[in-house]
């Protein structure tokens, strides 16, 4: 009487897209990866990622770009090129998960590490106001919205001290014509 | 006197000015002149790449039209971020015209036709400034100083564009180092990251990347560390001073720069101008190979 129906086990569709736009953006093609999993191997920040590179690899091939915007591996990526320069198949694996970190950005999605795309920010907006960074202003405005102020206000005072840090900040000549640069690449569908 | 194009860049500008003035001081006593980009902007290095590649390529190629217009057709690139940025962007230019159409859109007025070839400092040293004259300027002997050479990632790793050494195990800088007298030990981390990208964002995380270095290091007998990138030689200076001071750490590797050690052989009077912006201080170490 208790009898149920037998569970229906979900099948995974690969959604076809993802791939193929990172191609058509980036010009890396992700579906040459054949899953020897080199770039896992020599990737040096494993321990902090959801998933690790190959796995991520896998996803694009598969659409699954839900969970790749929302995974922790895209901020946690140091850009360091051991995976691109490793590769086999001469996929360029840091290219494509800068593809996804610029993806992620555009769709407004909420980052699994809030710190990493916060420093990206102020960083770039930092650099659109001269057209050369003023590491005091930044560090000042990156660390107050972040707390870190308190543990790294002794190394600021030491660097400070040792003649490292610009007390005035400099700029190119025209800052006007160089935010052109900004406003042209943001025209072009770029992330802010 | 030779002249080389320069790309100073916002870290020698500012938090490594030692940088900027070990090299300028060195390359005065090879009989070679840096000169500057006028109007350099940042090369957007890691944050615009890392979130925008079209921003990450115009941003490069503004310098790379500017110092082309300054007739600088060969260009040393200090830093190793700003180098592989300046590279790639250079090189992704020079291979598809449409994308060099589009970069070009984006930084009109300014027209950058791919003339301009990006060096690092050992290619610079090596190829341009030259082994005969490294030679020629050797005033002092380093004395067998032990160090491990740190390339860090971006010198050897540049993906799509060939590499001047071989990206896994080079060895331009411990045939440098061994001209001038030094001994460079055989040590397995010199291609590995440090993490220096993430200093300013969690800095925790790269000084768990730099322990191990420093254990082994300490372990071959390293006297020092040398490196060529101001973000890497900062973040092996300043979390190697945490650990010293923190965990009491029984390791003193002071980290030089390429350009600190070929200054020092060929005479270059830094002293404490340029010493007393390090972290971990070299002068006992020098003292000790008379080199103080």
């Amino acid at each position: 009487m208790n009898e149920q129906a037998p569970q229906e086990k979900p099948v995974l569709e690969p959604k076809r897209g993802l791939a193929e736009q990172i191609k058509a953006e980036h010009g890396e093609d992700v579906y040459r990866c054949y899953q020897c999993q080199k770039c896992t191997a020599g990737c040096p920040m494993t321990h902090a990622m959801d998933y690790p590179p190959s796995q991520i690899m896998r996803m694009i091939q598969l659409g699954q770009e839900e969970e790749l915007l929302a995974s922790k591996t895209i901020w946690v990526c140091l850009t360091c090129n051991t995976c691109s320069i490793r590769c086999p198949n001469d996929i360029d694996i840091a290219l494509v998960i800068d593809s996804l970190r610029e993806r992620a950005l555009k769709k407004g999605k909420t980052p699994a590490v809030e710190n990493v795309p916060l420093f990206h920010k102020y960083f770039l907006d930092n650099v659109r106001k001269r057209g050369r960074t003023f590491e005091g202003e930044l560090l000042a405005r990156y660390q107050l919205k972040t707390g870190q102020a308190i543990g790294n206000a002794g190394l600021g005072l030491r660097m400070f001290l040792k003649g490292r840090l610009g007390i005035l900040p400099e700029s190119v000549s025209n800052k006007k014509a160089f935010r052109e640069i900004y406003s042209r690449v943001e025209k072009r569908g770029g992330a802010k | 006197m030779k002249k080389i194009g320069y790309y100073k860049s916002c870290s020698l500008n500012a938090s490594s000015n030692d940088y900027a003035l070990s090299l300028e001081m060195s390359f005065a006593k090879l009989g070679t002149r840096l000169v500057p980009i006028d109007d350099w902007n940042c090369c957007g290095a890691s944050s615009a790449h890392s979130t925008n590649e079209l921003l990450g390529l115009a941003l490069p190629a503004r310098n790379l039209a500017l110092a082309e217009q300054q007739g600088l057709t060969t260009l040393l690139v200090p830093c190793s971020a700003c180098y592989t940025r300046m590279l790639t962007a250079a090189e992704k230019i020079r291979k598809d015209d449409d994308l060099a159409a589009e970069i070009n859109e984006v930084i009109a007025p300014l027209r950058y036709m791919g003339t301009v070839q990006v060096k690092n400092i050992l290619e610079i040293l090596w190829n341009e400034v030259g082994v005969n004259e490294i030679l020629a300027a050797k005033k002092h002997d380093l004395g067998g100083m032990k160090v491990v050479c740190y390339y860090g990632c971006y010198l050897t790793r540049t993906p799509g564009v060939a590499c001047f050494d071989n990206r896994e195990n080079p060895q331009f800088m411990e045939r440098l180092v061994r001209m001038i007298g030094a001994e460079p030990l055989d040590w397995p981390f010199k291609t590995d990251c440090c993490g220096a990208g993430f200093s300013l964002i969690d800095a925790p995380v790269t000084v768990d990347l730099c322990e191990k270095m420093y254990e082994r290091a300490y372990e071959l007998g390293a006297d020092a560390m040398v490196a060529t990138c101001p973000l890497c030689q900062t973040n092996l200076d300043v979390n190697q001073d945490k650990l010293i001071s923190q965990k009491a750490a029984p390791y003193h590797m002071p980290v030089f720069y390429i350009s600190d050690l070929i200054g020092l052989a060929a005479g270059a009077d830094f002293g404490n101008k340029l010493w007393r912006k390090r972290f971990v201080d070299p002068k006992d170490l020098l003292n000790r190979y008379a080199l103080a």
